[in-house]
């Protein structure tokens, strides 16, 4: 290391036991206090810098987030196509016929309907509860905010409903890539608004459907108890979920950037 | 360049227990990379630009991780990229002017901060001597053990554990000096301080 650093206060040793001073006060949360008021005074500066580091920091940008977002989606249909160059023939010959097996089992299969087609849709219901990963995104106007996912723009809540955005996060869900937007509703409830990529997803058999405003929207519950509304904007699929909140308060919120765009 | 200071970390047991990066999670320590980022770099634009490198580069090819966190194996990727730039950048500056001081810290307000002591603290952090940032990156910012840090850096613990009080503490005074004092109630340890996680 070039620079060495500053006059230090402290031998080694002294430095030393400071830091291992603000490690326990870090651990027990400020609890626990030196009881010298020489080491008091310092290890509460020291405190006071680590907790904000640990505790707070600059938010990266929606750019940055959808950059490595893309970066990780490239990255992984590079390996993807690596890997089936390097397929050795008697790997590739087991595969052939595992294929084929596959092929057998859709065909027979499809007449019954398959795999569960509201799977995707249920694995993004359940995005809302998982933790989000970015700060929230700002708003860009009173009924937008600053964030959009494939040509969609998150819609902004806060004037209308009282919901403020509270983060985000990126997911694939099935091969897709997504982006969630979370929302606190007015009654304390925490709610996802899910974007796909590509084409609409399929949706569950058990889902009900209502037309608004020429859109239709569908809605079901899962078996976790989270409500779900699902919609296609711009030609992707959205998804609103939340738990313990009634499937009406979502419609009214998966209904609203339609009414405001068509006003 | 690749390997820096794996010497203290490299002992026999890491011998075993090769595994890949795991692609499908790496996007989950953009926050936690993109704020040591910030903190060793001097613009929101450098650091964005440092993260992105970094991901450009591990995501490139396949990466083995023996017991690393992905988080300590990414960070090993950022400080490798930022020292090269940096190295780069002062054989620019002395071919340049050989008279001329480190840039500092581009102090523009930051809108992406949930409060004034964080940036304040971010700021001050960004002014210290490489080796005291390094140091505090680590450990604050990153969450490695001292051990884990003493690792990557190349130095004993002792050393850490001296360069992390150095820099705390040169940190609260560069605060004071800014006239920057905690909250009312915070002599009281544990108070006042803003413990907001941007997350939800």
């Amino acid at each position: 290391m070039t620079d060495e650093p500053m006059t230090p206060t402290l031998d080694d040793d002294g430095a030393d036991a400071i830091a291992r001073i603000v490690d326990g006060m870090l651990a027990s949360r400020g609890e626990s206090e030196p009881t010298d008021v020489a080491l008091h005074t310092q290890a509460a500066g020291e405190y006071r810098i680590a907790l904000a580091l640990r505790c707070d920091g600059p938010a990266p940008s929606l750019a940055l987030l959808s950059a490595v977002e893309r970066q990780a989606l490239g990255a992984r249909g590079r390996r993807g196509r690596t890997a089936r160059i390097a397929m050795r023939p008697a790997i590739a010959m087991a595969c052939v016929a595992a294929v084929a097996i596959v092929a057998i089992v859709v065909g027979l299969t499809a007449g019954t309907g398959g795999q569960s087609p509201g799977s995707s849709l249920e694995a993004a219901a359940a995005l809302a509860l998982e933790p989000s990963h970015g700060a929230p995104p700002a708003a860009a106007t009173a009924t937008l905010l600053d964030a959009a996912y494939r040509g969609v723009t998150y819609p902004n809540y806060r004037q209308r409903f009282g919901s403020a955005p509270t983060g985000l996060r990126g997911d694939r869900i099935h091969g897709r890539a997504v982006l969630t937007v979370y929302y606190r509703l007015k009654d304390g409830a925490r709610m996802s608004y899910t974007v796909f990529s590509g084409t609409p997803v399929s949706l569950p058999p058990h889902a009900s459907t209502v037309v608004f405003e020429g859109v239709t929207l569908h809605s079901f519950v899962t078996s976790a108890h989270i409500s779900v509304v699902t919609l296609v904007r711009h030609g992707r699929t959205c998804v609103l979920a939340a738990r313990a909140t009634p499937v009406r308060a979502l419609l009214a919120l998966a209904e609203w950037p339609l009414t405001v765009t068509a006003a | 360049m690749r390997s820096f200071g794996r010497t203290h970390a490299s002992t026999a047991d890491e011998s075993a227990a090769t595994r890949t990066l795991d692609v499908e999670r790496l996007h989950e320590h953009v926050t936690r990379l993109y704020r040591a980022a910030y903190a060793l770099s001097r613009s929101r634009e450098d650091a964005e630009d440092l993260v992105q490198e970094t991901y450009a580069r591990v995501l490139r090819r396949p990466r083995f991780v023996r017991h690393d966190q992905d988080i300590v194996y990414l960070l090993r990727v950022l400080r490798n990229i930022w020292i090269e730039r940096r190295r780069s950048e002062d054989r620019l500056r002395r071919d340049a002017d050989p008279g001329a001081a480190e840039e500092l810290p581009d102090p523009r307000a930051d809108s992406a901060f949930a409060s004034v002591e964080s940036q304040a603290v971010y700021d001050a952090v960004r002014q210290l001597p490489v080796a005291l940032r390094e140091t505090i990156v680590l450990i604050d910012v990153v969450g490695l053990s001292y051990k884990e840090a003493a690792g990557e850096l190349g130095v004993p613990i002792g050393t850490v554990m001296s360069r992390l009080h150095r820099a705390r503490s040169s940190a609260a005074d560069l605060l004071t000096a800014a006239g920057i004092h905690a909250p009312a109630g915070a002599q009281s340890l544990g108070q006042g301080i803003n413990r907001s996680q941007t997350t939800s």
